[in-house]
Formats: C-alpha cells, sequence, structure tokens
C-alpha cells in the first residue's frame, strides 16, 4: 500500500478515502523524532522501541523512517535499519521511505504512510526523519508530538538560537551526552528553551531536555527519556499506553573505558619513544666523544710531542667535564660491552630464564666446518657507536629488545603451531592427533565455525544449519571442549592451545579451563582408584536424570589416549570432595599454556564478529584478565592483540603495526584504570600480526618490540617482563592468489623467511591452496615444510640475528617507527583508540588502503606474478578447488541432538547459574567467576543471549 | 575494462542489501550497495551477520524488488534456499534472490541454487567479465518492476488483523 501511494498514486487516490477513514478511529499517538545527522537517531529509536516492547507486552509499534534521496542519481541509502536490534520482533513494523526530492526532510507520501499503518491497527506509531539542518519543522504537522535530538557538539550557544525546533519540540534530548562540555550544553540548551517558550521562571529540571547516552546501555538518560516521552504521549493523546516505567533522577553518566584525562595516552607514548630517541642520540655524542679524547690521549702519550703533557691534562679536564653529561646507566653499558662480546664469542653463553640456568652452545658448524655464530656481534670501536647500538638495537634479550626478546631461540622447540577446525569436536581432535602425532610439543591451534564465533548454539534453522562445523570446528559446551581436546594434557608445559575465538571468548575460556580441571580431576582419580566409584556416581547422576550419557563418537585416533572423557557430561566437583577439587582446580589453573585471542577492538574495527557493545566486551576482558591474576593464570595469554585481520582487511603494515600496537596500549590504559598492576597483566599479552610481502615486513617484529618496550619502560614505569613483546606471526592470507596456486608458496616462503629473520617467537604458514578452499593434508604439510626446511636446512637461518647491523634494516626500522608514532598523534586527536573508532576512523583508514592496493593491483602497477602479469598461455586462469571438505549431515545432527540433551539434562541447574552470571554483571562484579560455574552447565547460546539481556548487543555501523 | 554506463531503471527500484548470519564479510556488499546506489535504487542496507528471517522481514516490510546478499562463510546452500522458501511461504516469490560470494560458492552451487529459484548468483569470473556496474546492471535489469499495484482487496486485508505482510 505504501508502495502504491508512492508509485502508483491514480489507483491509490481510490482507496486512501476508506484508508483515511480507518485511520481516524485509530487512537495510535504518532511521535515525531527529528534531529541532526549523526545525532545518533537511529541508536535512539532503538532504544526507546526496546523499552516499548518490554514495557507493553501486547502492544505493537509500526516506525516510518525518512531519509533523503540523492538529486543526482534518484537513489537513497536507507540506513536506520542497520543501527537497529529491537526491530527485529513480530510486533514492531518498520518502513524506509526516500524523500524522492532531495530539498525536503520529508517524503511527500508520509501522512499516506503514516494513515496506511494507522489503519493497519498499530498502537503506537514512531515518525523519524533525517535532519538537513535548521529547519526540520515539518514533523510537527505529521505528528501528536515531536521530540527533537542533538548533540552537545553544536558549536556556540548562539547556533542554539537558529535551530527551529527547539520552538516546536515538545521533548529534547541531548544524545551523546558523554560528549566534552555535555552539562553546559545541557544548560545552555535550556536556557535557550526558556527564551523560546516565554518560561522565564520554569525550574531547569522540570524542562523537557534530557542528557542521553543512547549507545550505552540501559542508561538511565535513555530511561528517563523514554518515561517522559510515554507520560507526554498520554497527557496530549489520552492514549492508553501508559508506561509502567519508573525514573530515577540519575543523570546519564558515561562508564569510561578510558577516563577521559588519559585520553592522551597514545601521543604520551609517542613523545616519550621520541624523547628516548633523542636521548640517544645526544648520550651516543657523548659518548663519541669521550672516546675521541680518550683516543686522543692514547696518541698523544705514545709519541714524543712538545707540550704533550699540557694538552692530556686540559683533555683530562675536557674529558671529566664531558663525563659528567653521559648517564651512569649508559656509562655502565658503555663498561659491559666489552665483557658482553666475549661472552658471546666463547663457546657456551650462560644466562638465566626464571631462576633457571642456561646453557647454550654460541656456535653452528657449517658442512664446510665453518662455525656460524648464534649472535653475530658488532664490531664497534667507538664508544659513540656501541652506545648507540645498545640503546637502539641492543644484543637479543636486552632493553629495547629490537632484535628479540629472548636471549636464544628455544632449542628443539620449533615455532611451528599445529592448525585444525573442522566439522565436529571429534573430527577435529582426530585432526590434531594427526598432526602432532610424534611431535615433542604441540602447540594447537583451534578455529571455530562461524555458529560458535558469534556465540551461538546449533539448531536446525537452516541459516544456522548450514553453518555448523564449517570452516572452523562446532563447540558449543563443555563437553565438546573436553571432546575437542581429549588425550592431550592440558597441564603438560608442553602443550598449548591457542584459540581464535572473540566475541564469546570468556564462554569459550570458561570451557577450556573447566576441561583442562576436569582431565586433572580424572588423573586424580585414576591414580588413586576410584575409578570404578566415580563412574557408579556418574551413572547414578544420569539415571536420577533419566538422560544418557555423552560419548566421543567413533573410535579414538592413534596417539589419543581418552584423557577428558571419563567425566563428559558431569564435572570434577560432582563426584570428587569439595577440597580435592578446589586443589586441582588451583593447581591446573596455574600450569595450563595457550592464548585466547579475545581482542575486540579489531573486530570492531576490521574483523565484524561483535556480539556485545564494545564496553561490554571490553569488561569481559578486563574480569577475565582480572580471574587470571587472582588465580595465578600466568601461562595463558588472555588477549592476542590481533593487526592480522586488520592487514587482511586491506591496511598497510604501518596502519597494521600502529593500529595493532594503539590497541594494546587501550587495554593496558583500561587494565590499569581498573586498578590492575601492570605487572601483572602485562606478560598475560600477547601479539599477532600478518606479515604480507612489503618492504616494511621485514622489520614489523623489531619495531613492534622496540615501541613496546620503551613505552613500558619509561611510561609506565614497568619490570622487564612486561617490556617484552611476544607475538605469533602468519604469512598473509591476502598476498595468496586463486590464479596459479603453484606461485603461493614461493610466496609464503618469502614471508616465512622475513618473519623468522626477524625472529618471531611463532609462525604460521599458510597453505598455498587457502584462496580456494579449506586446505588439504597435502597443501598443510609443504606449508609446515617451509618452515622447517628455513629453520633446520638454511645456513642462514642458524645465525639468530640476521637482520642487524644492515643498514637497510636500520633506517627501515626507524621510518615504520616513526610512523607508527605520527599515526598514533593522529588517533590522539580523535580522541584515541575509542574516540576514533566512534567516527570509523580505522574502517575507514582501512578501506581506503584496501582500495588503493586494488586499484594498483587492478592497473597492473603493483605486479603480482601470475594474477596481473607473467601470465600463462592459457591466461592462468581461476583454479576450482578439486575437494571441498565440510561436515557431515551425521555430525551436525549429533552437535544438536548432544545440545538438546544437555538442555534437558540441566534444565533445573541452568536458570540459577544464569542468573547469577546476570547479576554480577549487573552489580559489576567479575563476571569470569560466575562465567567459570556457568560453563559447567550451560551452552555457548544459553550464556550468550543471558548476557544480551544484560549488556546490550553489538551494534552495527556502516 | 571499461566500465558500463549505470542501467536506468523503468520504476523505483527498492533493493535489500547485507550480509549473510555469523558472517562478517562486509567489504564487498558495502561495495556493490554503494554502486547500487549510484545506479539510482533505494538501498535498505543491513549490514552483516543477518538471519533470513530479518532479511526477509525487511525486505516484505520494505516492500522490497529484491535482496541482494553476500556469503562468504559457508552454508550458503542452505541459506539462500531458506530465504526463497520464506519468501515463498509469506507470499511474496516475487522479490528475488541475488548473491556472492567469491570463490566460496562453487560453479555447480551456482547451478543448483539458481534451479531452485535463487535469480542469480554471481561467481568472481562473472565480476572479471561483466565488471561491478556490469553485474549491478544486470541485477537491476533483472529486478526492474513496479510495486504497488494490484490493489485489489488489499485496504480490506489492512484490518482486522495485523498482517505485516499486506502492509506491501
Amino acid at each position: 500500500m505504501i508502495s502504491a501511494a508512492e508509485n502508483n498514486p491514480s489507483e491509490f487516490k481510490n482507496y486512501y478515502t476508506e484508508i483515511k477513514k480507518a485511520a481516524d478511529t485509530s487512537k495510535a499517538p504518532v511521535l515525531g523524532i527529528t534531529g541532526t545527522g549523526g545525532a545518533g537517531k537511529s541508536s535512539l529509536v532503538d532504544e526507546l522501541v526496546r523499552r516499548f516492547l518490554i514495557d507493553f507486552k501486547h502492544k505493537t509499534i509500526a516506525i516510518v523512517s525518512v531519509d533523503p534521496s540523492k538529486r543526482k542519481t534518484g537513489g537513497a541509502l536507507l540506513g536506520d535499519r542497520i543501527r537497529m536490534n529491537a526491530i527485529n520482533n513480530d510486533r514492531v513494523y518498520m518502513r524506509s521511505l526516500a524523500t524522492r526530492q532531495s530539498n525536503l526532510a520529508l517524503s511527500k507520501h508520509v501522512q499516506e504512510a503514516l494513515d496506511i499503518v494507522k489503519a493497519a491497527g498499530y498502537d503506537m506509531i514512531i515518525l523519524e526523519t533525517s535532519g538537513i539542518g535548521q529547519s526540520d519543522t515539518e514533523i510537527t504537522e505529521h505528528s501528536n508530538m515531536s521530540l527533537y535530538v542533538m548533540t552537545p557538539e553544536y558549536g556556540a550557544a548562539t547556533q542554539l538560537e537558529k535551530i527551529d525546533m527547539l520552538d516546536f519540540a515538545d521533548v529534547i534530548a541531548l544524545n551523546k551526552f558523554d560528549k566534552r562540555g555535555a552539562l553546559d550544553a545541557l544548560r545552555d540548551v535550556k536556557k535557550q528553551y526558556k527564551r523560546n517558550h516565554q518560561l522565564w521562571d520554569a525550574d531547569d529540571d522540570s524542562l523537557p531536555v534530557y542528557g542521553t547516552i543512547a549507545s550505552q546501555f540501559n542508561d538511565p538518560g535513555m530511561n528517563k527519556l523514554y518515561k517522559q516521552v510515554m507520560d507526554l504521549l498520554v497527557v496530549k493523546t489520552g492514549t492508553d499506553l501508559k508506561t509502567t516505567f519508573t525514573s530515577t533522577d540519575e543523570m546519564s553518566e558515561k562508564i569510561y573505558i578510558i577516563p577521559p584525562h588519559r585520553t592522551r595516552y597514545l601521543s604520551e607514548i609517542s613523545e616519550s619513544n621520541r624523547q628516548y630517541n633523542d636521548w640517544t642520540n645526544e648520550q651516543s655524542k657523548v659518548a663519541q666523544k669521550l672516546y675521541s679524547m680518550e683516543q686522543a690521549m692514547d696518541a698523544l702519550n705514545s709519541v714524543d710531542v712538545k707540550e704533550k703533557d699540557a694538552a692530556i691534562n686540559t683533555l683530562k679536564s675536557a674529558y671529566a667535564e664531558w663525563e659528567l653529561r653521559l648517564d651512569g646507566q649508559n656509562k655502565k653499558l658503555l663498561q659491559a660491552f666489552p665483557t658482553k662480546v666475549a661472552a658471546y664469542k666463547s663457546d657456551f653463553y650462560i644466562f638465566k630464564v626464571r631462576d633457571k640456568e642456561i646453557k647454550i652452545q654460541t656456535w653452528y658448524e657449517s658442512l664446510s666446518h665453518s662455525r656460524i655464530p648464534k649472535i653475530s656481534v658488532p664490531t664497534f670501536e667507538a664508544w659513540g657507536d656501541q652506545l648507540k647500538g645498545m640503546l637502539k638495537e641492543n644484543f637479543p634479550g636486552e632493553y629495547p629488545y629490537t632484535a628479540g626478546v629472548f636471549p636464544f631461540k628455544r632449542e628443539g622447540e620449533d615455532p611451528t603451531r599445529m592448525f585444525a577446525g573442522e566439522g565436529g569436536p571429534e573430527r577435529t581432535n582426530r585432526r590434531f592427533h594427526y598432526v602432532s602425532l610424534g611431535m615433542p610439543a604441540h602447540r594447537l591451534s583451534t578455529a571455530f565455525d562461524s555458529v560458535t564465533l558469534y556465540g551461538n548454539d546449533p539448531d536446525y534453522r537452516p541459516d544456522i544449519y548450514g553453518k555448523i562445523g564449517n570452516s572452523g570446528v562446532s563447540i558449543c559446551c563443555l563437553d565438546d571442549a573436553k571432546k575437542l581436546y581429549s588425550g592431550f594434557n592440558l597441564a603438560d608445559p608442553k602443550t598449548s592451545v591457542s584459540m581464535t575465538i572473540n566475541g564469546p571468548a570468556a564462554m569459550l575460556t570458561g570451557f577450556f579451563m573447566n576441561a583442562a580441571i576436569d582431565q586433572q580431576c580424572e588423573l586424580y582419580i585414576k591414580k588413586h582408584g576410584q575409578e570404578v566409584m566415580v563412574q557408579e556416581k556418574i551413572n547414578e547422576i544420569f539415571k536420577r536424570k533419566n538422560s544418557t550419557r555423552p560419548s566421543y563418537q567413533g573410535d579414538l585416533p592413534k596417539g589419543n589416549d581418552g584423557l577428558g572423557l571419563m567425566l563428559l557430561g558431569v564435572t570434577g566437583d560432582q563426584v570428587l570432595p569439595a577440597d580435592v577439587y578446589s586443589k586441582i582446580k588451583t593447581e591446573t589453573l596455574a600450569q595450563v599454556r595457550g592464548t585466547v585471542q579475545a581482542d575486540i577492538l579489531k573486530e570492531d574495527q576490521a574483523q565484524n564478529t561483535c556480539i556485545f557493545s564494545t564496553e561490554f566486551a571490553l569488561r569481559l576482558m578486563g574480569d577475565m584478565q582480572d580471574y587470571f591474576i587472582r588465580n595465578k593464570i600466568r601461562n595463558f595469554y588472555s588477549v592476542s592483540i590481533s593487526g592480522y585481520h586488520i592487514a587482511e582487511a586491506g591496511a598497510n603494515p604501518i596502519t597494521q603495526l600502529a593500529f595493532t600496537l594503539a590497541n594494546g596500549f587501550t587495554y593496558v590504559e583500561y587494565y590499569a584504570s581498573r586498578g590492575m598492576d601492570i605487572n601483572d597483566f602485562a606478560p598475560n599479552l600477547s601479539f599477532f600480526f600478518s606479515n604480507g610481502i612489503d618492504p616494511e615486513y621485514a622489520v614489523i617484529g623489531r619495531v613492534a618490540r622496540r615501541i613496546w618496550a620503551k613505552a613500558m619502560k619509561i611510561k609506565y614505569n614497568a619490570k622487564e617482563r612486561s617490556q617484552m613483546l611476544k607475538y605469533h606471526i602468519q604469512t598473509s592470507g591476502r598476498s595468496l592468489h586463486a590464479q596459479e596456486i603453484d606461485f603461493n608458496d614461493i610466496r609464503t616462503t618469502l614471508q616465512a623467511l622475513y618473519a623468522i629473520y626477524d625472529n618471531c617467537n611463532s609462525l604460521h604458514t599458510n597453505a598455498y591452496d587457502e584462496a580456494i578452499t579449506t586446505p588439504t593434508e597435502e597443501s598443510v604439510r609443504r606449508a609446515m615444510a617451509i618452515q622447517l626446511i628455513i629453520n633446520r636446512e638454511l645456513g642462514l637461518a642458524k645465525n639468530e640475528n640476521p637482520l642487524q647491523g644492515a643498514f637497510v634494516i636500520e633506517e627501515l626500522t626507524d621510518l615504520v617507527e616513526e610512523a607508527v608514532l605520527l599515526e598514533f598523534d593522529r588517533i590522539t586527536e580523535r580522541g584515541g583508540v575509542l574516540g576514533a573508532m566512534e567516527t570509523m576512523y580505522q574502517r575507514g583508514k582501512i578501506q581506503e588502503e584496501s582500495l588503493y592496493y586494488e586499484t594498483l593491483k587492478h592497473t597492473g602497477e603493483f605486479p603480482i606474478i601470475g594474477v596481473n602479469t607473467f601470465l600463462s598461455s592459457k591466461g592462468s586462469p581461476t583454479v576450482m578447488p578439486k575437494e571441498v571438505i565440510r561436515a557431515t549431515e551425521e555430525e551436525k545432527e549429533y552437535q544438536i541432538k548432544m545440545l538438546q540433551d544437555l538442555h534437558a539434562r540441566n534444565a533445573d541447574r541452568t536458570k540459577e547459574l544464569l542468573r547469577n552470571l546476570q547479576v554480577s554483571a549487573i552489580r559489576n562484579e567479575n563476571m569470569f567467576d560466575t562465567m567459570m560455574e556457568a560453563a559447567k552447565y550451560c551452552s555457548l547460546g544459553q550464556i550468550t543471549s543471558s548476557l544480551f539481556e544484560v549488556g546490550g548487543q553489538y551494534r552495527r555501523n556502516m | 575494462m571499461q566500465s558500463p554506463t549505470p542501467y536506468t531503471p523503468k520504476n523505483k527500484i527498492r533493493i535489500v542489501t547485507a550480509a549473510s548470519l555469523f558472517d562478517g564479510h562486509d567489504a564487498s556488499i558495502n561495495i556493490m550497495r554503494r554502486i547500487i546506489q549510484s545506479s539510482g535504487a533505494e538501498v535498505i542496507h543491513l549490514g552483516h551477520d543477518r538471519s533470513v528471517n530479518e532479511v526477509v522481514n525487511c525486505a516484505i516490510q520494505e516492500d522490497a524488488n529484491a535482496i541482494a546478499m553476500t556469503s562468504y562463510q559457508g552454508g550458503h546452500m542452505e541459506y539462500f534456499k531458506y530465504m526463497f522458501d520464506l519468501l515463498k511461504e509469506r507470499g511474496c516469490e516475487h522479490i528475488r534472490i541475488f548473491g556472492g560470494g567469491g570463490g566460496t560458492i562453487l560453479p555447480e552451487e551456482i547451478k543448483e541454487l539458481q534451479a531452485y529459484g535463487i535469480t542469480r548468483i554471481y561467481h568472481p569470473d562473472d565480476g572479471r567479465s561483466m565488471g561491478l556496474q556490469g553485474m549491478i546492471n544486470d541485477m537491476m535489469q533483472k529486478c526492474d518492476f513496479a510495486t504497488g499495484f494490484n490493489l485489489n482487496g488489499e485496504v480490506k486485508r489492512l484490518r482486522p488483523t495485523i498482517n505485516m505482510r499486506l502492509l506491501d
């Protein structure tokens, strides 16, 4: 009908009288909402609708939203729905109209549309229009009541005099009340309102002007606004929509992630970094002068010339004078330099790690019997050069850790991870055992399916069903996690697990930790011969619940001894005495090794697997870190601050590095603002970069380590362990092409070489066929071989600091470092990382850089062999995959059935556990404590949806 | 490649754009929707991670001519078929479905989906031969029909039950 009004007016006319008649009998009030562009109208409408739906369980609401058409093309972007989460409800109807005339704020068909929805019997109607500046008062002609939405950023107070809507609006919302100067703005708007309405004596508090932060979940200002709007609608229209909400006098107050006085943190870091660099140059000059004088004295001493003693004495006093300007620490460094060099030149180098003495042979013998040094030391003689070298580079393992955070690479452990994630937990478990059979260390990297990545449960609904177990493993409960890692002792120092999960990171970590604890419970039970007793207990539990015990589907693979499967369906605390369980839990948590990605900032900037509002997601991360500190979880990284996805989305290496480090420092600031000690959490942070083919990638690790170390030491006064930036790196997926896929391994090899020369802490090499399909066993083996060949065969790689001392490397390092610091300043100008995210600065920049690359690739200016140049005689066509690995029906069915059993079996417990979780969220207590308990009984989807109710869903951006 | 001139639609075309459920890949749909807008259509953009139900509801409420989806995260067979089924169930088969997913949707799958009733799934090779504007032109041509006609009886159906479908 609305389309008819718009497109087919001649026919529509015949029906309009009838519609009009029906509409006139409708009592539905029309609330008109307008405001300036970017004031957050659609979020605010969404929040009003959300409250309406909770307030009135049986009422319906219609929204008519008007956006401008482009005069030139006639096209329009009707973009309000993207921000709205509450409209996905069958009591809500929404229709977006384009003005189809660009100079108007309203479509000329608006009244018809309103009459149609009235005739359709909706109980309430919201008319939202785009703000096109200061005269937007038409809306009042179509509505019973109007709400004007603005922000504190309107400029000078005199600007308010130009806003017509301040005359006409019944209610004014000053949204984004967290912006600078909000209180002044509230005062000024109220003043203007008084002036416009001649209310000179009115009490400020009685004026219908409200500060709101619609982007904040359950914002008190929004609650107040909603109540006022509904109350006023009743007064104005006599509608029966009487709200049951009560409002408090609380003001909207932003719960700050980064306290306002700290928003310059990134520039403080760049300033302190630059100061250090200046100081380095200045000190090196001093050292150089001292060296020159010492050399001069030496030279004078050894010859017989006139007035030699006088000259030497003069030099001596000049020397003493200059020596005062040399920092005591630097003097010490210079004194130690010759001993240090000698230590690397002797056959064995001895150093300490966590109070353990380690003795390393310093050389490797080639087939030609040459001794290749593991660490090659500088041959500088002049002190200035020596000092500069130590302050800018130093030996690996020494501040500022430019060449690496450890003196030597770990022996007998290639930085190789085993990647898997496909189908159900059993299939991925088999794959893990297959790839790690016979390997001394098990570094298991887990990829999850998209259902899991978005915090959902498997389901028969087709749009979910199709994604179960595809391009990742389906994990939705504790039992899944137990099966996934069964046969690997998770408390063994040689096992480490990495989980690529962000939105629901806390839930998956909860599953993982509980799985690890129950494994140790199992070992305890076996050790103490209590197996029979425990089995009886479990059987009894299942008998009582009238449920069947879950089991590992199919045979155990070679290498899997079944550890972790005994307690499927139950947890250790159900079968062991409380004190025993608690002791095992404490010990296990202190031992588990691994990483969970959990980096929500880069999700919002680049990858989009956000499920909660950013603030809430950050709080979850902080709670997890806080739990880690209290429970002495030292060997598990609580976050992997990732540049990989930023680069994959199109960012160049400098932007990747700058955004990633900036995100890292944001976590540091946030955790510190919550009162955590930097030395307690900084060692739990790790980084993850992408490694492409650009020149800057040759030094990405060097620059990252140097900036981080300097910031930690100078700016945050942190200890050594906190200064060391450790990172995992993966060869770039974007540099894999679907044409001439054989060439991809060549690119990957070069990237791997960059990474290994740059002393990465661990490395993943992509398989050549990943551009077209999920990698096969054959392609993964080849990818693994790339690393092994470099590490074990390539002679120069036996040296562990091959980049040090190369002019171009030093130049590149300085250049990239300065570029990163400049980017820090640009982010500061936008209010820090979170401020910049609000205006989508990071997204915009990433998209721009992506487009630049695509353009050059398209024109051929950026040559890609076998893709845009050097094409084969057949034109190097896109390669199609031969086989595609997909999850089987059987696996999907089992996942759903197992989940249904779990829900049925634990129904008696889940309600209470989820309530506890919600309460901890509402009361601002640590949610990971309650999460650990909920993870024992609840499924992923249950936990996610219960958190939505208290933390708010993610609101998408354009 | 010379990019073709934008197709000029005969009717007011409204298109819903989105990326599939549990799928954060929104770069290409963002490029597409911009081209669709500049070709004169009204675009209702839903962004990433949208369920079939959300997209279908939106398309019906907005009386759209077509839905343009991307799916890069797998499960596209079920997703697109379910979308078609749901539209049919709600009497809105006239809303065309278009899709793309780079190399993740295989040529034989494209055939199967199109045979099922999906109007067109574009493959990277189509992009190479048609160009971006060419693909959008093809799509706009295929959904260039008038909405808001055949009003017979529609008014009576506005009441007494609230049935959102009838608000077309």
